[in-house]
Protein backbone atom coordinates (compact mmCIF):
# COMPACT_ATOMS: atom_id res chain seq x y z
CA UNK A 1 0.00 0.00 0.00
CA UNK A 2 0.80 3.54 -0.97
CA UNK A 3 2.03 5.61 2.22
CA UNK A 4 -0.56 8.27 2.18
CA UNK A 5 0.46 11.99 3.02
CA UNK A 6 -2.24 12.34 5.23
CA UNK A 7 -2.09 9.28 7.08
CA UNK A 8 0.52 7.28 9.10
CA UNK A 9 0.01 4.20 8.74
CA UNK A 10 0.20 1.15 11.25
CA UNK A 11 -0.94 -1.52 10.92
CA UNK A 12 -1.60 -2.81 14.36
CA UNK A 13 -4.20 -0.23 14.71
CA UNK A 14 -5.94 -1.39 11.29
CA UNK A 15 -5.70 -5.15 13.10
CA UNK A 16 -7.74 -3.72 16.13
CA UNK A 17 -10.50 -2.34 13.44
CA UNK A 18 -11.14 -5.59 11.60
CA UNK A 19 -11.58 -7.52 15.08
CA UNK A 20 -14.03 -4.75 16.08
CA UNK A 21 -15.61 -5.32 13.22
CA UNK A 22 -18.23 -8.62 14.11
CA UNK A 23 -19.41 -6.80 17.88
CA UNK A 24 -19.92 -3.29 15.17
CA UNK A 25 -22.25 -5.24 12.97
CA UNK A 26 -24.37 -6.72 15.37
CA UNK A 27 -24.87 -2.89 16.74
CA UNK A 28 -26.10 -1.90 13.72
CA UNK A 29 -28.71 -4.82 13.98
CA UNK A 30 -29.86 -4.22 17.55
CA UNK A 31 -30.12 -0.55 17.03
CA UNK A 32 -30.41 0.43 13.17
CA UNK A 33 -28.37 2.94 11.23
CA UNK A 34 -27.67 5.39 13.62
CA UNK A 35 -24.76 3.40 14.84
CA UNK A 36 -23.69 3.49 11.87
CA UNK A 37 -24.26 7.17 11.86
CA UNK A 38 -22.89 7.84 15.54
CA UNK A 39 -19.25 6.14 14.88
CA UNK A 40 -19.06 8.06 11.22
CA UNK A 41 -19.09 11.47 13.54
CA UNK A 42 -17.32 10.26 15.95
CA UNK A 43 -14.33 9.14 13.56
CA UNK A 44 -14.90 12.42 11.24
CA UNK A 45 -14.55 14.66 15.20
CA UNK A 46 -11.95 12.56 16.22
CA UNK A 47 -9.82 12.94 12.67
CA UNK A 48 -10.16 16.29 12.43
CA UNK A 49 -9.18 17.33 15.74
CA UNK A 50 -6.18 15.80 15.53
CA UNK A 51 -5.20 17.17 12.47
CA UNK A 52 -5.74 21.22 13.43
CA UNK A 53 -3.11 19.80 16.06
CA UNK A 54 -0.21 18.41 13.61
CA UNK A 55 -1.05 20.55 10.69
CA UNK A 56 1.23 22.93 11.45
CA UNK A 57 3.86 20.27 12.04
CA UNK A 58 3.66 18.84 8.88
CA UNK A 59 2.59 15.82 10.84
CA UNK A 60 0.11 12.76 9.69
CA UNK A 61 -2.75 11.89 11.34
CA UNK A 62 -2.03 8.31 12.95
CA UNK A 63 -4.75 5.30 12.50
CA UNK A 64 -4.74 4.83 16.42
CA UNK A 65 -7.62 7.88 16.05
CA UNK A 66 -9.59 5.92 14.41
CA UNK A 67 -9.60 3.34 16.42
CA UNK A 68 -10.09 5.54 18.88
CA UNK A 69 -13.34 6.89 17.58
CA UNK A 70 -14.69 3.64 16.50
CA UNK A 71 -14.13 2.32 20.36
CA UNK A 72 -15.45 5.53 21.78
CA UNK A 73 -18.44 5.62 19.74
CA UNK A 74 -19.34 1.79 20.81
CA UNK A 75 -19.10 2.50 24.28
CA UNK A 76 -21.71 5.18 24.12
CA UNK A 77 -25.63 4.87 24.62
CA UNK A 78 -27.29 4.57 21.37
CA UNK A 79 -30.00 7.46 22.68
CA UNK A 80 -27.14 10.55 23.06
CA UNK A 81 -27.63 13.19 21.47
CA UNK A 82 -25.20 14.22 18.49
CA UNK A 83 -23.65 17.16 19.70
CA UNK A 84 -22.95 15.36 23.20
CA UNK A 85 -20.85 12.76 20.63
CA UNK A 86 -18.79 15.41 19.19
CA UNK A 87 -18.07 17.25 22.44
CA UNK A 88 -16.38 13.87 23.78
CA UNK A 89 -14.48 13.01 20.83
CA UNK A 90 -12.84 16.42 20.63
CA UNK A 91 -12.28 16.16 24.41
CA UNK A 92 -10.82 12.81 24.12
CA UNK A 93 -8.84 13.61 21.44
CA UNK A 94 -7.48 17.37 22.34
CA UNK A 95 -7.06 16.66 25.50
CA UNK A 96 -6.92 12.59 26.35
CA UNK A 97 -4.43 12.65 23.34
CA UNK A 98 -3.08 15.93 21.89
CA UNK A 99 -2.56 17.69 24.68
CA UNK A 100 -0.01 14.94 26.45
CA UNK A 101 1.86 15.08 22.72
CA UNK A 102 -0.05 13.30 20.78
CA UNK A 103 0.40 9.06 19.50
CA UNK A 104 2.52 7.22 21.82
CA UNK A 105 2.71 9.97 24.25
CA UNK A 106 -0.89 9.53 25.99
CA UNK A 107 -0.64 8.52 29.48
CA UNK A 108 -5.40 7.66 29.68
CA UNK A 109 -7.01 5.84 26.85
CA UNK A 110 -8.23 8.39 24.89
CA UNK A 111 -11.56 6.88 24.11
CA UNK A 112 -12.01 6.15 27.80
CA UNK A 113 -11.15 9.84 28.72
CA UNK A 114 -13.88 10.86 26.39
CA UNK A 115 -16.50 8.58 27.85
CA UNK A 116 -15.57 10.05 31.88
CA UNK A 117 -15.87 13.14 30.62
CA UNK A 118 -19.35 13.13 29.11
CA UNK A 119 -20.55 10.68 32.00
CA UNK A 120 -18.97 13.55 34.53
CA UNK A 121 -20.58 16.42 32.22
CA UNK A 122 -23.96 14.99 31.17
CA UNK A 123 -24.53 11.98 33.69
CA UNK A 124 -28.28 12.47 32.65
CA UNK A 125 -27.59 11.28 29.13
CA UNK A 126 -25.04 9.04 30.09
CA UNK A 127 -26.56 6.44 32.48
CA UNK A 128 -30.84 6.86 32.11
CA UNK A 129 -31.69 6.28 28.90
CA UNK A 130 -31.29 3.03 27.15
CA UNK A 131 -32.76 1.33 24.08
CA UNK A 132 -33.58 -2.09 24.52
CA UNK A 133 -31.84 -4.08 21.74
CA UNK A 134 -33.56 -5.78 18.79
CA UNK A 135 -34.93 -9.87 19.00
CA UNK A 136 -33.50 -11.97 16.58
CA UNK A 137 -37.14 -12.73 15.66
CA UNK A 138 -37.30 -8.92 14.33
CA UNK A 139 -35.10 -9.87 11.52
CA UNK A 140 -33.98 -7.21 9.54
CA UNK A 141 -34.25 -4.99 12.70
CA UNK A 142 -31.49 -2.46 12.27
CA UNK A 143 -30.30 -3.15 8.94
CA UNK A 144 -33.97 -1.20 7.48
CA UNK A 145 -34.40 1.11 10.23
CA UNK A 146 -33.03 4.05 11.17
CA UNK A 147 -33.03 3.73 15.27
CA UNK A 148 -34.84 0.47 15.72
CA UNK A 149 -37.01 0.49 18.79
CA UNK A 150 -38.76 -2.60 18.87
CA UNK A 151 -40.29 -2.16 22.11
CA UNK A 152 -41.01 1.26 21.29
CA UNK A 153 -39.63 2.37 24.96
CA UNK A 154 -36.67 4.35 26.22
CA UNK A 155 -35.32 2.71 29.97
CA UNK A 156 -33.34 4.01 32.19
CA UNK A 157 -32.02 0.07 33.05
CA UNK A 158 -28.68 -1.11 31.77
CA UNK A 159 -28.27 -5.01 32.05
CA UNK A 160 -26.02 -4.21 35.49
CA UNK A 161 -29.03 -2.20 36.76
CA UNK A 162 -31.81 -4.67 35.80
CA UNK A 163 -29.80 -7.64 37.60
CA UNK A 164 -29.50 -5.31 40.48
CA UNK A 165 -33.17 -4.74 40.73
CA UNK A 166 -33.52 -8.66 40.60
CA UNK A 167 -34.59 -9.30 37.10
CA UNK A 168 -32.40 -12.08 36.34
CA UNK A 169 -34.49 -14.45 35.56
CA UNK A 170 -36.13 -12.53 32.51
CA UNK A 171 -32.52 -12.07 31.18
CA UNK A 172 -31.15 -15.58 30.15
CA UNK A 173 -28.00 -16.43 29.72
CA UNK A 174 -28.29 -16.36 26.23
CA UNK A 175 -29.41 -12.97 25.66
CA UNK A 176 -26.08 -12.02 27.64
CA UNK A 177 -23.93 -13.74 25.32
CA UNK A 178 -25.40 -12.81 21.70
CA UNK A 179 -26.19 -9.21 23.12
CA UNK A 180 -29.48 -9.36 21.80
CA UNK A 181 -30.79 -7.67 25.41
CA UNK A 182 -34.43 -6.74 26.19
CA UNK A 183 -37.43 -7.55 27.91
CA UNK A 184 -38.89 -6.30 31.03
CA UNK A 185 -39.10 -7.06 34.78
CA UNK A 186 -40.85 -5.64 37.93
CA UNK A 187 -39.13 -3.51 39.93
CA UNK A 188 -41.10 -1.71 42.95
CA UNK A 189 -44.32 -2.60 41.40
CA UNK A 190 -43.43 -0.71 38.13
CA UNK A 191 -42.69 -2.92 34.96
CA UNK A 192 -39.14 -1.64 33.59
CA UNK A 193 -37.97 -2.42 30.36
CA UNK A 194 -34.01 -4.18 29.98
CA UNK A 195 -32.08 -1.73 27.46
CA UNK A 196 -28.96 -2.85 26.17
CA UNK A 197 -26.48 -0.90 26.89
CA UNK A 198 -24.07 0.81 25.48
CA UNK A 199 -23.98 0.65 21.03
CA UNK A 200 -21.20 -2.08 21.43
CA UNK A 201 -20.12 -3.83 24.27
CA UNK A 202 -23.47 -6.21 24.29
CA UNK A 203 -22.45 -8.48 22.02
CA UNK A 204 -20.46 -11.09 24.09
CA UNK A 205 -19.49 -13.99 21.61
CA UNK A 206 -18.52 -11.80 18.78
CA UNK A 207 -16.32 -9.29 20.63
CA UNK A 208 -14.68 -12.47 22.39
CA UNK A 209 -14.24 -13.34 18.53
CA UNK A 210 -12.52 -9.97 17.77
CA UNK A 211 -10.34 -9.75 21.02
CA UNK A 212 -9.26 -13.56 20.20
CA UNK A 213 -8.28 -12.57 16.61
CA UNK A 214 -6.35 -9.61 18.72
CA UNK A 215 -4.26 -12.34 20.99
CA UNK A 216 -3.97 -14.93 17.97
CA UNK A 217 -2.39 -11.76 16.00
CA UNK A 218 0.02 -10.45 19.04
CA UNK A 219 -1.83 -6.96 18.73
CA UNK A 220 -3.05 -7.30 22.20
CA UNK A 221 -0.47 -9.01 24.42
CA UNK A 222 -2.05 -12.04 26.17
CA UNK A 223 -0.54 -11.48 29.57
CA UNK A 224 -2.70 -8.62 29.85
CA UNK A 225 -6.00 -10.21 28.42
CA UNK A 226 -5.25 -13.43 30.76
CA UNK A 227 -4.59 -11.55 33.80
CA UNK A 228 -7.63 -8.99 33.69
CA UNK A 229 -10.13 -12.29 32.98
CA UNK A 230 -8.54 -14.64 35.57
CA UNK A 231 -8.57 -11.87 37.78
CA UNK A 232 -11.94 -10.82 37.50
CA UNK A 233 -13.29 -14.08 37.97
CA UNK A 234 -11.24 -14.90 40.90
CA UNK A 235 -12.19 -11.82 42.75
CA UNK A 236 -15.74 -11.46 41.66
CA UNK A 237 -16.30 -15.03 43.05
CA UNK A 238 -14.53 -14.47 46.16
CA UNK A 239 -16.25 -11.42 46.81
CA UNK A 240 -19.60 -12.79 45.95
CA UNK A 241 -19.19 -15.79 48.53
CA UNK A 242 -17.96 -13.23 50.98
CA UNK A 243 -20.42 -10.48 50.93
CA UNK A 244 -23.34 -12.07 48.28
CA UNK A 245 -25.53 -8.44 49.13
CA UNK A 246 -24.17 -6.52 46.24
CA UNK A 247 -21.86 -8.24 44.51
CA UNK A 248 -23.10 -10.12 41.42
CA UNK A 249 -21.75 -13.84 40.53
CA UNK A 250 -18.57 -13.90 38.80
CA UNK A 251 -20.14 -14.92 35.25
CA UNK A 252 -23.13 -12.17 35.32
CA UNK A 253 -19.87 -9.33 36.10
CA UNK A 254 -18.30 -11.09 33.68
CA UNK A 255 -20.82 -10.49 30.37
CA UNK A 256 -21.99 -7.06 31.42
CA UNK A 257 -20.79 -3.31 32.22
CA UNK A 258 -18.81 -3.67 29.01
CA UNK A 259 -16.23 -6.03 30.35
CA UNK A 260 -15.36 -8.17 27.65
CA UNK A 261 -14.74 -5.07 25.52
CA UNK A 262 -13.19 -3.55 28.31
CA UNK A 263 -10.63 -6.54 28.48
CA UNK A 264 -9.90 -7.44 25.09
CA UNK A 265 -9.59 -3.90 23.47
CA UNK A 266 -8.95 -0.73 26.53
CA UNK A 267 -6.85 -2.71 29.01
CA UNK A 268 -4.50 -3.77 25.58
CA UNK A 269 -4.43 -0.68 24.15
CA UNK A 270 -0.57 -0.49 23.35
CA UNK A 271 0.02 2.96 24.13
CA UNK A 272 -1.65 3.39 27.76
CA UNK A 273 -0.71 0.17 28.78
CA UNK A 274 2.60 -1.37 31.11
CA UNK A 275 5.22 -2.38 28.80
CA UNK A 276 7.35 -4.57 31.03
CA UNK A 277 6.13 -8.12 31.06
CA UNK A 278 5.71 -8.87 34.83
CA UNK A 279 3.96 -5.63 34.97
CA UNK A 280 1.43 -6.37 32.50
CA UNK A 281 0.05 -9.40 34.96
CA UNK A 282 0.16 -6.51 37.50
CA UNK A 283 -1.65 -4.34 35.64
CA UNK A 284 -4.53 -6.75 34.84
CA UNK A 285 -5.25 -7.88 37.66
CA UNK A 286 -5.49 -4.52 39.24
CA UNK A 287 -7.65 -3.28 36.90
CA UNK A 288 -10.19 -6.59 37.33
CA UNK A 289 -10.18 -5.79 40.79
CA UNK A 290 -10.27 -2.32 41.61
CA UNK A 291 -13.67 -2.61 38.75
CA UNK A 292 -15.20 -5.63 40.62
CA UNK A 293 -15.14 -3.03 43.43
CA UNK A 294 -16.24 0.00 42.05
CA UNK A 295 -18.86 -1.56 40.59
CA UNK A 296 -20.20 -3.43 43.25
CA UNK A 297 -19.90 -0.98 45.85
CA UNK A 298 -20.42 2.17 44.61
CA UNK A 299 -22.73 4.30 42.49
CA UNK A 300 -21.07 4.23 39.19
CA UNK A 301 -22.29 1.06 37.56
CA UNK A 302 -19.60 1.50 34.54
CA UNK A 303 -17.25 0.48 36.92
CA UNK A 304 -14.12 -0.45 34.24
CA UNK A 305 -14.10 2.67 33.09
CA UNK A 306 -12.58 4.41 35.89
CA UNK A 307 -10.85 1.48 36.70
CA UNK A 308 -9.21 2.05 33.29
CA UNK A 309 -8.46 5.33 33.98
CA UNK A 310 -6.51 4.21 37.54
CA UNK A 311 -4.56 1.50 35.62
CA UNK A 312 -3.24 3.89 33.13
CA UNK A 313 -2.62 6.32 36.46
CA UNK A 314 -0.58 3.49 37.76
CA UNK A 315 0.68 2.11 34.95
CA UNK A 316 4.17 3.85 34.23
CA UNK A 317 4.83 3.13 38.16
CA UNK A 318 4.35 -0.08 37.98
CA UNK A 319 6.33 -0.41 34.65
CA UNK A 320 8.94 1.44 36.94
CA UNK A 321 8.47 -0.36 40.12
CA UNK A 322 9.15 -3.81 38.19
CA UNK A 323 12.27 -2.68 36.64
CA UNK A 324 13.92 -1.49 39.47
CA UNK A 325 13.23 -4.51 41.42
CA UNK A 326 15.10 -6.51 38.83
CA UNK A 327 18.10 -3.97 39.05
CA UNK A 328 17.66 -4.82 42.79
CA UNK A 329 18.06 -8.10 42.54
CA UNK A 330 20.88 -8.19 40.37
CA UNK A 331 23.28 -6.14 42.68
CA UNK B 1 8.81 54.01 40.05
CA UNK B 2 5.72 55.00 38.08
CA UNK B 3 2.62 54.66 39.18
CA UNK B 4 1.20 53.23 36.15
CA UNK B 5 3.76 50.48 36.52
CA UNK B 6 2.42 49.96 40.05
CA UNK B 7 -1.28 49.60 38.35
CA UNK B 8 -0.58 47.37 35.29
CA UNK B 9 1.80 45.38 37.38
CA UNK B 10 -0.82 44.33 39.19
CA UNK B 11 -3.74 43.96 36.66
CA UNK B 12 -2.26 42.43 33.74
CA UNK B 13 1.46 41.67 34.17
CA UNK B 14 1.72 40.15 37.54
CA UNK B 15 -1.66 38.82 37.58
CA UNK B 16 -1.74 36.78 40.60
CA UNK B 17 -3.54 34.12 39.29
CA UNK B 18 -2.76 34.23 36.02
CA UNK B 19 0.59 34.90 35.74
CA UNK B 20 1.97 34.46 39.40
CA UNK B 21 -0.44 31.44 39.82
CA UNK B 22 -1.29 32.53 43.46
CA UNK B 23 -4.11 31.78 45.38
CA UNK B 24 -5.23 29.05 43.07
CA UNK B 25 -7.33 27.08 46.11
CA UNK B 26 -9.90 30.33 46.52
CA UNK B 27 -10.15 30.87 43.02
CA UNK B 28 -11.11 27.27 42.64
CA UNK B 29 -13.90 27.41 45.00
CA UNK B 30 -15.03 30.37 44.84
CA UNK B 31 -14.94 30.51 40.93
CA UNK B 32 -18.72 28.60 40.51
CA UNK B 33 -20.85 31.89 39.73
CA UNK B 34 -20.14 35.44 39.10
CA UNK B 35 -22.05 36.35 42.52
CA UNK B 36 -19.50 34.33 44.57
CA UNK B 37 -16.75 35.45 42.67
CA UNK B 38 -17.39 39.37 42.99
CA UNK B 39 -18.02 38.92 46.41
CA UNK B 40 -14.65 37.16 47.50
CA UNK B 41 -12.92 39.47 44.88
CA UNK B 42 -14.20 42.93 46.86
CA UNK B 43 -13.44 40.74 50.17
CA UNK B 44 -10.19 40.34 48.86
CA UNK B 45 -9.71 43.98 47.68
CA UNK B 46 -10.06 45.57 50.84
CA UNK B 47 -8.37 43.09 53.60
CA UNK B 48 -5.38 43.65 50.97
CA UNK B 49 -5.68 47.33 50.53
CA UNK B 50 -5.79 47.86 54.37
CA UNK B 51 -3.32 45.28 55.07
CA UNK B 52 -1.19 47.21 53.01
CA UNK B 53 -1.43 50.11 53.96
CA UNK B 54 -1.25 49.65 57.66
CA UNK B 55 1.88 47.39 57.23
CA UNK B 56 3.41 50.18 54.78
CA UNK B 57 2.72 52.56 57.48
CA UNK B 58 4.56 50.38 60.53
CA UNK B 59 7.55 49.10 58.16
CA UNK B 60 10.18 51.07 60.11
CA UNK B 61 9.50 50.07 63.44
CA UNK B 62 8.48 46.36 62.70
CA UNK B 63 11.29 44.17 63.75
CA UNK B 64 12.73 41.55 61.10
CA UNK B 65 12.67 38.41 62.99
CA UNK B 66 9.28 38.77 63.87
CA UNK B 67 7.73 40.33 60.92
CA UNK B 68 5.48 37.28 59.57
CA UNK B 69 3.56 36.98 62.77
CA UNK B 70 2.79 40.55 63.02
CA UNK B 71 1.87 40.30 59.45
CA UNK B 72 -0.96 37.60 59.65
CA UNK B 73 -2.13 39.03 63.07
CA UNK B 74 -2.63 42.61 60.89
CA UNK B 75 -3.62 40.59 57.96
CA UNK B 76 -6.27 38.12 60.20
CA UNK B 77 -7.47 41.52 62.02
CA UNK B 78 -8.90 42.75 58.71
CA UNK B 79 -10.46 39.38 57.66
CA UNK B 80 -12.12 39.14 60.40
CA UNK B 81 -13.87 42.74 59.76
CA UNK B 82 -14.98 41.12 56.39
CA UNK B 83 -15.87 38.24 57.77
CA UNK B 84 -18.71 40.05 60.70
CA UNK B 85 -19.66 42.68 57.72
CA UNK B 86 -20.33 40.20 55.42
CA UNK B 87 -22.21 37.78 57.75
CA UNK B 88 -24.65 40.85 59.13
CA UNK B 89 -25.25 42.69 55.76
CA UNK B 90 -25.04 40.38 53.24
CA UNK B 91 -25.61 36.45 54.87
CA UNK B 92 -26.30 34.73 51.68
CA UNK B 93 -23.48 35.40 50.54
CA UNK B 94 -21.51 35.00 53.47
CA UNK B 95 -22.98 31.50 53.61
CA UNK B 96 -21.96 30.61 49.91
CA UNK B 97 -18.62 31.79 50.47
CA UNK B 98 -18.36 29.68 53.41
CA UNK B 99 -14.96 28.70 54.75
CA UNK B 100 -13.38 30.71 52.12
CA UNK B 101 -13.77 34.11 53.86
CA UNK B 102 -11.85 33.36 57.24
CA UNK B 103 -9.07 31.59 54.39
CA UNK B 104 -7.96 34.93 53.08
CA UNK B 105 -6.03 34.71 56.33
CA UNK B 106 -3.72 32.24 54.62
CA UNK B 107 -4.21 33.36 51.17
CA UNK B 108 -0.71 34.23 49.56
CA UNK B 109 -1.46 37.08 47.82
CA UNK B 110 -1.83 38.76 50.67
CA UNK B 111 0.88 37.63 52.55
CA UNK B 112 3.02 37.59 49.52
CA UNK B 113 2.57 41.42 48.54
CA UNK B 114 2.74 42.34 52.41
CA UNK B 115 6.15 41.02 52.39
CA UNK B 116 7.69 41.71 49.03
CA UNK B 117 5.83 45.56 48.83
CA UNK B 118 4.30 47.28 51.28
CA UNK B 119 7.11 46.55 53.92
CA UNK B 120 9.71 48.00 51.53
CA UNK B 121 7.91 50.95 50.17
CA UNK B 122 5.64 54.00 51.07
CA UNK B 123 2.24 54.45 51.75
CA UNK B 124 1.02 55.45 48.83
CA UNK B 125 2.22 53.33 46.65
CA UNK B 126 1.55 50.34 48.82
CA UNK B 127 -2.01 51.43 48.59
CA UNK B 128 -1.88 51.38 44.59
CA UNK B 129 -0.32 48.03 45.00
CA UNK B 130 -3.48 46.40 47.01
CA UNK B 131 -6.21 48.26 45.24
CA UNK B 132 -4.08 47.15 41.45
CA UNK B 133 -3.08 43.63 42.88
CA UNK B 134 -6.76 43.16 44.58
CA UNK B 135 -9.09 44.47 41.42
CA UNK B 136 -6.36 41.34 39.72
CA UNK B 137 -7.42 39.14 41.51
CA UNK B 138 -11.11 40.23 41.25
CA UNK B 139 -10.77 40.44 37.12
CA UNK B 140 -9.41 37.17 37.21
CA UNK B 141 -11.92 35.48 38.91
CA UNK B 142 -14.34 37.02 37.55
CA UNK B 143 -13.52 35.54 34.35
CA UNK B 144 -12.84 32.41 35.17
CA UNK B 145 -16.54 32.19 36.88
CA UNK B 146 -18.06 34.04 33.72
CA UNK B 147 -17.13 30.78 31.36
CA UNK B 148 -18.10 28.26 34.22
CA UNK B 149 -21.28 29.85 35.30
CA UNK B 150 -22.15 30.37 31.57
CA UNK B 151 -21.36 26.50 30.56
CA UNK B 152 -21.93 24.88 34.01
CA UNK B 153 -25.30 26.48 35.09
CA UNK B 154 -26.50 27.93 31.89
CA UNK B 155 -26.63 31.75 33.47
CA UNK B 156 -24.83 34.80 34.31
CA UNK B 157 -24.51 36.85 37.63
CA UNK B 158 -28.03 34.16 38.29
CA UNK B 159 -29.80 35.76 35.00
CA UNK B 160 -30.93 32.70 32.95
CA UNK B 161 -28.96 33.25 29.18
CA UNK B 162 -30.88 30.00 27.22
CA UNK B 163 -34.00 28.31 26.55
CA UNK B 164 -34.92 25.07 28.07
CA UNK B 165 -33.00 23.44 25.26
CA UNK B 166 -29.63 23.81 26.81
CA UNK B 167 -27.94 21.11 28.84
CA UNK B 168 -25.25 22.37 31.44
CA UNK B 169 -21.69 20.81 31.91
CA UNK B 170 -21.88 19.76 34.95
CA UNK B 171 -17.92 18.92 34.87
CA UNK B 172 -17.83 23.08 34.19
CA UNK B 173 -19.20 23.50 38.12
CA UNK B 174 -16.64 20.78 39.58
CA UNK B 175 -13.11 21.72 40.05
CA UNK B 176 -11.86 20.25 37.36
CA UNK B 177 -13.90 22.77 35.46
CA UNK B 178 -11.56 25.56 37.05
CA UNK B 179 -8.61 23.72 36.44
CA UNK B 180 -9.50 22.93 32.38
CA UNK B 181 -10.77 27.27 32.49
CA UNK B 182 -7.31 28.45 34.08
CA UNK B 183 -5.30 26.33 31.94
CA UNK B 184 -7.42 27.32 28.73
CA UNK B 185 -6.83 31.20 29.86
CA UNK B 186 -2.99 30.91 30.73
CA UNK B 187 -2.66 29.14 27.54
CA UNK B 188 -4.09 31.92 25.14
CA UNK B 189 -2.28 34.40 27.71
CA UNK B 190 0.96 32.87 27.08
CA UNK B 191 0.04 32.52 22.91
CA UNK B 192 -0.99 35.79 22.72
CA UNK B 193 2.35 37.00 24.72
CA UNK B 194 4.50 35.14 22.42
CA UNK B 195 2.84 36.14 19.38
CA UNK B 196 3.47 39.97 20.25
CA UNK B 197 6.83 39.35 21.23
CA UNK B 198 7.14 37.87 17.71
CA UNK B 199 5.77 40.61 15.98
CA UNK B 200 7.59 43.57 17.81
CA UNK B 201 11.13 41.67 17.70
CA UNK B 202 12.07 39.97 14.09
CA UNK B 203 13.75 37.34 15.03
CA UNK B 204 17.73 37.68 14.85
CA UNK B 205 19.47 34.95 13.20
Amino acid sequence: MRDSPLFLKQSAMRKVVWALGPAWLASLFFYGWISVFMTALSIATCAVTEWLFVRKKGGRISEAVFVTAILYAMILPPTLPFYMLVLGALFAVAFGKMAFGGFGANVFNPAMVGRAFLYITFPVYMTGRWMPAARFSDFPAGFTAWRFNGMEALTSATPIHAIQEGAGKSLPLLKLLTGSINGRFESLGQTLMIGGGSLGESSAVLLTLGGLFLVYQKVAKWRLVLSFFAAHVIFQAALHCLCHGPVQDPLTGLLTGGTILGGFFMVTDPVSAVRTEKAQWLYGSFIAVMAVIIRSFSLFSSGLMFAILLGNMFGPLMDLGIRSLGKGRKR
Amino acid sequence: MKIQEVLTRGLWTENPVFRLMLGLCPVLATSTSVQNAVGMGIAVIFVLTCSNLLISLIRSVVPDKIRIPIFISIIATFVTLVDLIMAAYFPDLHKSLGLFIPLIVVNCIILGRAEAFASKNNLFFSLMDGIAMGSGFTAALCLIATFREILGNGTWLGIPLFGSGFEPALLMILPSGAFFTIAFIIASLNGWDRRRKRQTKPSVQ
